[in-house]
């Protein structure tokens, strides 16, 4: 599960058959700090979220396929409206209890500049 | 389920039986950054994906990742990861002010 904002509708007249009565939505999923990341989602909706909401989505395709069939092959779906969601402030200079480096070093591991292992 | 442009489709002469006749095309996702601004262009890595609805070269589709992909072919077992599971008719996309991929100048 991670959280997402809202950010846009989409409409489809050709789709899977078991997608025909399901509301889309255009997601973008959040950092830990807010911001979106990675590419824009196209979500199931059924709570009626609107533009600019943060919603928790799941990736656990099971009450979809309750809902509208077992062969569905859709499975981000809108599972919650999140009215507030604190985050803490945090030093970007702590290190990790397990001394795997800062915070701002995983950062920059995840956008590739990967530290050798030798380095740890 | 990403946003993706079919850019092109591909014929399997030989392959495990389950797969043998089935449509597949080759779907570039779409980035937040291009889908704001409404360019045409994907900017992701290009992957296959199984198609059923017939998408044409240049449409845009909503692909499904991962093992949910093979349900519609339940209760046979496909080995397929992706599936267009829609073909996008309109889109309507625009991130709050200063939230968006064009307002950052290091793309996450």
């Amino acid at each position: 599960m991670f959280l997402a904002r809202i950010d846009g509708t989409l409409t489809s007249t050709v789709k899977h058959e078991t997608l025909e009565s399901c509301r889309f939505l255009i997601g973008q999923r959040l950092d830990a700090d807010g911001s979106s990341v990675g590419d824009p989602l196209v979500l199931i909706d059924t709570l009626g979220a609107g533009r600019g909401a943060t919603v928790m989505v799941t990736t656990d395709n099971e009450t979809l396929r309750n809902r509208v069939g077992k062969t569905t092959p859709a499975r981000l779906v809108v599972a919650g409206l999140v009215d507030e969601s604190v985050r803490e402030e945090f030093s970007p200079q702590v290190p990790l209890p397990d001394g795997r480096g800062s915070v701002s070093d995983r950062s920059r591991d995840r956008q590739g500049a990967v530290p050798s292992r030798k380095s740890r | 389920m990403r946003l993706g442009i079919v850019r092109g489709s591909l014929v399997l002469n030989q392959a495990v039986p389950s797969l043998l006749g089935t449509r597949m095309v080759i779907v570039e996702p779409v980035t937040a950054r291009n889908l704001e601004l409404n360019n045409g262009l994907g900017g992701g890595k290009a992957l296959i994906a199984v198609d059923r609805l017939g998408s044409g070269i240049g449409r845009m589709v909503g692909f499904v990742e991962g093992r949910t992909a093979a349900n519609p072919f339940s209760p046979v077992d496909v080995p397929i990861d992706a599936y267009c599971a829609l073909i996008v008719d309109q889109i309507e996309f625009q991130p709050p002010r200063g939230m968006g991929s064009l307002d950052r100048k290091v793309q996450k």
